[in-house]
């Protein structure tokens, strides 16, 4: 399965590629909420171990792929300051059929916010 | 040689930078690594029970053994997404 992986700080971008064979394309943006505990912001602030965190998403992308054959993953984290309304996160997964993607798609979320050393680490 | 430690989110909040070296001539044990920081840094004990450790960009477990040019990162409870 083909994996395409990066933290940066720009703002992240739609794909809108398909690849021959897939069927299903499950896609999944998280969106920085105008709201904190309760309170009004302007945006979050990520930091990242950007490498290790690359290759921690690299390594459970490849193990849900043994459970959930699919094509292709993409996943685009952004760091630094992301503005209310735009996407931290963006993933895509590519497969034959729905249910494999939805399933990794869901899979990879939670482990993400498990193991992948990503933080939230203030806001404004 | 010598050992790098990172700290990241709260880690860094507590101790005050991002990162620093130790003088290391041994292989450090989790446990040993764990009470040299917290003498060196006692503000850091409230993230003892939460904080993972990353060894070379792997997490580590009780067993790791930190070799003395490894570079540590304190994890602690990540929130990305």
């Amino acid at each position: 399965m083909n994996a395409e992986v990066h933290i940066g700080d720009k703002p992240l971008v739609l794909s809108r590629r398909s690849i021959p064979g897939c069927g299903a394309v499950a896609h999944f943006e998280g969106i920085v909420r105008g709201e904190e505990d309760g309170r009004q912001i302007a945006g979050l602030e990520y930091e990242a171990y950007q490498p290790m965190a690359e290759e921690v998403i690299r390594g459970i992308v490849e193990a849900l792929g043994e459970h959930f054959p699919c094509e292709a993953v993409r996943v685009h984290h952004r760091i630094g300051f992301v503005p209310v309304g735009e996407a931290a996160i963006i993933v895509d997964v590519h497969a034959r059929h729905r249910g494999e993607a939805f399933a990794l798609l869901t899979e990879f979320m939670n482990r993400l916010k498990q193991e992948v050393p990503i933080w939230k680490v203030g806001t404004r | 040689m010598a050992m790098r430690i990172l700290y990241f989110s709260r880690a860094a909040e507590l101790a005050g930078y991002r990162e620093e070296t130790w003088a290391c001539t041994k292989p450090l044990s989790v446990e040993a690594f764990w009470q040299d920081l917290l003498t060196r840094h006692p503000q850091l004990t409230p993230l003892r029970s939460a904080c993972r450790l990353a060894v070379n960009q792997t997490y580590a477990t009780s067993e790791t053994m930190i070799p003395p040019d490894a570079e540590v990162a304190l994890i602690p409870p990540v929130s990305g997404g």
